[in-house]
């Protein structure tokens, strides 16, 4: 069943690494207006997930409908983008040579045509970077490399590249991996203040506190089917989660 | 082994990242290097590994001057390192990613064995000739460690080994961590300050380059956190 307000509709997928078989018969929703974590053990198949999902794997079997009835099955990486589905991965990738605006501006652009990437740059697209810039707290160093700024600072960057290009899907994979405490809070403020009726945010992290903060609900995946769904409240009471993922000492970990 | 740092410097380009940077790391105790992204630790690390080649100071093993050492010299003499981002070699098996930490000189009497490693870790010895690339990032990240612990070290350098690791093996690995302690010298660069509270004998904290406080664990206090660690 297939619907407008889905954003992710996933039914049977597989996905399989030679003899391996990574996601087996996996059946998903996201609606559009949440904040959907993604935890599970190391392994469990959450970063094929989002590879499934842009196209960057392709999938044996099942289908996969993006923003209602777009299937996405035979479509290259870059018509599922157009489609409206935006990636953050693990580690940052970000143009370093570059500084922060001109990296914003790429991404401003990626969707235009090569002759409208070389017009001049219009006012209104300047504000636009100008207010991604403010929103991922990187006003004042616009002009600085990308490749000089800490760590926590490219994660944001690589966001504000994503949310410039306005798509309806956001895929963060591990977001406040190595950052600090302070950058992890403002990170949360980030991620929470993207929500809207008319985008969905899949966040895939081994922070519980900040999945918990940050998330409406929780799709615990392991080994690649869903081992269950629900608040992180509910979640952290299982006892298979406990078991397979969070661990006796979970409570203080 | 214990280490000691005198005088440090290291520059990248014209910027000044690491100010005479002194501290010791007594034999078999575990000293937590803190600070917020962007304050020195990882260039650090890569400085005590000989990555990057310091400007001036000294560092040495034992009374043994080792700053104009390669690296593959530094892990001979028992330098072991986990850098962050895994780092493991893609193209090679688990099997093999291992067998090239096994390949130091002295690798007699390793206090931490393949089997050992396998009972924190059992996803690697589960999936043995599975190539490196081909595992999770969390995977990749326990395969890192298990690597270094290969080196058969004396002083283990660990850059944020928990990042992208699940909930139950960080508390498996501050276990591990635990249980070294006492067999070898760690250097634990960490962000979590509660994880590295529970590990750390000694800390230092590095601010813009410097270390603006130091100490024993119990002397690690909320003031510092607030001004330093941004907790």
């Amino acid at each position: 069943m297939k619907r407008a307000g889905q954003a992710i509709y996933v039914s049977g997928l597989n996905v399989s690494f030679g003899s391996f078989s990574v996601l087996k018969n996996l059946s998903w929703l996201v609606n559009f207006g949440e904040i959907r974590g993604v935890i599970g053990p190391n392994g469990a198949g959450k970063t094929t997930l989002l590879d499934a999902l842009t196209g960057k794997t392709k999938f044996q079997s099942g289908d996969v409908f993006v923003r209602g009835s777009n299937q996405i099955k035979d479509l290259k990486e870059s018509a599922i983008a157009r489609l409206g589905m935006g990636r953050k991965f693990q580690k940052p990738s970000i143009f370093a040579g570059l500084n922060i605006f001109e990296n914003l501006e790429i991404a401003l652009r990626s969707g235009k045509s090569t002759l409208a990437s070389f017009a001049r740059l219009q006012p209104s697209e300047r504000e636009t970077i100008n207010e991604t810039a403010a929103l991922i707290g990187l006003s004042s160093e616009l002009e600085k490399d990308a490749g000089t700024l800490a760590h926590g600072q490219k994660q944001w960057l690589e966001i504000g590249m994503l949310i410039i290009a306005k798509p309806a899907v956001i895929l963060l994979d591990e977001p406040v991996a190595g950052m600090n405490a302070e950058e992890r809070i403002k990170t949360a403020g980030l991620i929470s203040k993207l929500k809207g009726p008319d985008i969905a945010i899949v966040v895939v992290e081994h922070d519980m506190q900040f999945v918990e903060q940050v998330c409406d609900t929780v799709t615990v995946l392991h080994d690649g089917q869903i081992l269950i769904e629900g608040s992180m409240e509910e979640v952290k009471k299982n006892s298979q989660v406990v078991d397979v993922y969070l661990g006796r000492d979970a409570n203080d970990a | 082994m214990t280490l000691k740092v005198r005088d440090l410097n290291q520059f990248y380009g014209s910027s000044h990242c690491l100010k005479n940077i002194n501290f010791d790391v007594e034999q078999n105790s575990c000293i937590g290097v803190l600070g917020l992204n962007g304050a020195g630790k990882t260039t650090l690390a890569k400085s005590l590994m000989g990555i990057n080649e310091i400007k001036s100071g000294s560092i040495s093993i034992d009374g043994s001057e080792i700053s104009e050492l390669a690296p593959n010299q530094r892990v001979d003499l028992g330098l072991g390192y986990v850098p962050q981002g895994r780092e493991i070699f893609s193209d090679l098996s688990i099997d093999e990613n291992l067998r090239i930490g096994e390949s130091v000189e002295d690798n007699s009497n390793l206090v931490i064995s393949r089997s050992d490693i396998f009972q924190v870790f059992p996803v690697l010895k589960q999936m043995l000739n599975r190539r490196g690339g081909d595992l999770s990032g969390g995977q990749q990240q326990q395969l890192s460690i298990a690597r270094a612990l290969m080196t058969n070290p004396k002083i283990l350098i660990l850059d944020e080994p928990t990042e992208g690791i699940q909930p139950s093996i960080v508390t498996d690995i501050r276990s591990l961590i635990f249980e070294l302690k006492g067999k070898f010298t760690i250097i634990l660069i960490e962000q979590y300050i509660e994880f590295a509270k529970a590990v750390c004998d000694d800390y230092i904290v590095l601010a813009r380059g410097e270390i603006c406080a130091s100490g024993s664990r119990e002397s690690l206090n909320s003031e510092i956190e607030s001004q330093f660690l941004k907790v």
